[in-house]
């Protein structure tokens, strides 16, 4: 139980796939305009990654292993998400079409998010069990979507400083991004994983 | 084997995909119809979900788009009055952050969500509103009238033989009447109307005197005739006649050596009307022939010409004359019933599907 809030924590915190993998970064830099929609991104991002890594674990475990079809978990895994992120397109825009909306576009670029083939390959070098990979995904999730609301906020705030014009908008940004993924750098003493 | 293996793991894996898709998209992401209203005076039933652009090409309203679709060429914009919803980011990206403001969005990327107005430019819309004054008044049978109306603006009408417009006599009650003029007289067109009981249209219609003023919408619908070299097949019942008077026309006078065929029905003689110009034609044209039918009477009627009124349904009459039905191409108009079981004789004749069409009313 300890060692799956340990993995819970760490995955959020000291092991932020945005911050610390720096996984993940064209949602993080294009949506992170409003904090609304980034954080609908960010729900969207956990959501796909919670359920893609179960699918996932489940195949590569139930299939793939004892097949000995292990090489084929890359193609394997794309194909999943992306069929999961079309099934999540379907049903957000018929029952959240704010939501939708406010992806605009992005949302189809999470089949192509690297964040979520990245925690899928992750949990499987780390040999976790089907709980530890459950908390590790979800935290994984849900420190993306810290990241993200923190930085809309950042930008929020940035709008009324006045930036140099030659760095733009995204410039400025990844180097807010360079700037928070320090702050979270000082996480990392904190948790043994 | 380890090779078929991997294959057979991804296809099954694909396969699966594939299928929970077609499932959400049939069961469970359905969408419940909604009604746009296009520039203040058409209200159009839509399946949610879809573009406004698909949604309006369904109506035949077409609107211009360089890029099919994608969101890039902004032709196909829109301004939408009621139903706004926040932009796309493609929509920000291509039109000006005024536009927006003022509800301007493109039809190919806003999806119907729910009840909208929207205003379309008009030149998009090649259907037009057409103001005429009734000429004369036919009484045709007990309850059918055919209003003659004189276009005053715009002065002429391009239509296309079988096609409809839309009557509004009172606003917000809109009614669809065939044209059945022909094609070739394109300064007036006339009306065929059925007095329907308590209907408000139709009353409201019957009670209309020479001069008196009428607007209409149009040239709309794709019942119309194609051109090309099959034989024409109409089946009409009662008013239904209305379209098939300037297929007919068109036919004899513009398609050279094209048959047509018009088998008509109604209850009694006394429900059928203009068959006396049908009579003569036939003797006139070779290549028309006139079969018509009354269901409701005992025995064949003989007409002074000799020529006869067989008894029973139309779908009989098709059953009994039809020949070759492989090289028809079928136009019915009429009750819903009497085109049912009529699509049904002319399939079991060998018609072909894609050349069956009709307008049920």
């Amino acid at each position: 139980m300890k060692m799956l809030i340990l993995i819970f924590f760490a995955s959020i915190l000291t092991n932020n796939i945005a911050l610390t993998y720096f996984l993940g970064m064209c949602p993080f830099i294009a949506i992170s305009k409003n904090t609304k929609a980034a954080s609908g991104m960010g729900m969207a991002v956990t959501y796909v990654m919670v359920i893609t890594a179960i699918v996932n674990y489940s195949i590569y475990s139930f299939v793939l292993v004892p097949m000995g079809l292990e090489y084929l978990s890359f193609l394997i895994f794309i194909i999943v998400i992306a069929g999961i992120v079309q099934v999540l397109e379907m049903l957000v825009e018929r029952f959240f079409p704010v939501l939708y909306v406010s992806f605009g576009i992005f949302l189809p670029l999470i089949t192509v998010n690297c964040a979520i083939l990245g925690l899928s390959l992750f949990m499987i070098l780390r040999d976790y069990s089907f709980l530890e990979m459950v908390f590790y995904s979800l935290g994984s999730g849900l420190g993306w979507w810290l990241a993200i609301v923190a930085m809309a906020g950042l930008r929020r705030t940035l709008m009324l400083s006045e930036p140099l014009e030659s760095l733009g908008d995204a410039g400025i940004t990844v180097i807010l991004a360079g700037f928070m993924a320090l702050g979270f750098f000082g996480f990392s003493g904190i948790l043994p994983v | 084997m380890t090779y078929l293996f991997s294959l057979m793991v991804m296809n099954g894996l694909i396969v699966l995909i594939l299928v929970l898709l077609i499932l959400i998209k049939r069961y469970i992401a359905v969408y419940d119809d909604y009604s746009v209203t296009i520039n203040g005076d058409m209200e159009i039933t839509v399946h949610g979900g879809q573009t406004i652009v698909s949604s309006l090409t369904q109506s035949k309203i077409f609107l211009p788009s360089a890029c099919g679709g994608k969101g890039t060429c902004g032709l196909c914009q829109v301004k939408v009055v009621e139903g706004l919803t926040d932009p796309l980011s493609i929509e920000e990206a291509v039109l000006p952050y005024k536009d927006i403001i003022e509800g301007k969005r493109l039809g190919c990327q806003t999806k119907v969500r729910g009840d909208m107005k929207i205003e379309v430019p008009e030149e998009y819309l090649s259907v037009k509103e057409y103001r005429g004054s009734i000429s004369n008044i036919v009484t045709l049978t007990h309850d059918i009238n055919r209003f003659d109306i004189d276009l005053i603006e715009p002065k002429e009408i391009d239509f296309k033989s079988g096609q409809y417009v839309v009557v509004e006599p009172i606003p917000g009650e809109t009614r669809a009447y065939s044209i059945a003029s022909i094609r070739r007289r394109r300064e007036k067109i006339s009306l065929e109307v059925k007095k329907i009981p308590n209907g408000i249209c139709s009353t409201y219609l019957h009670a209309l005197k020479e001069k008196d003023e009428l607007n209409f919408y149009g040239p709309y619908g794709d019942f119309y005739l194609r051109k090309n070299d099959h034989k024409v097949v109409c089946v009409a019942g009662g008013v239904g006649l209305a379209p098939m008077k300037s297929i007919i026309d068109e036919v004899i006078n513009e398609h050279q050596g094209r048959r047509v065929e018009l088998y008509y029905g109604a209850r009694t003689i006394d429900d059928m009307y203009d068959y006396e110009k049908y009579i003569s034609m036939t003797g006139k044209h070779e290549n028309f022939k006139f079969y018509p039918a009354l269901s409701e009477v005992e025995e064949v009627l003989h007409h002074p010409t000799g020529f006869v009124f067989d008894t029973g349904f139309i779908n009989n009459e098709i059953a009994s004359k039809l020949k070759n039905g492989d090289d028809c191409e079928a136009y019915l108009c009429g009750p819903p019933v009497m085109i049912d079981f009529s699509i049904q004789t002319l399939r079991d004749k060998g018609v072909p599907e894609e050349r069956i069409f009709y307008d049920k009313f």
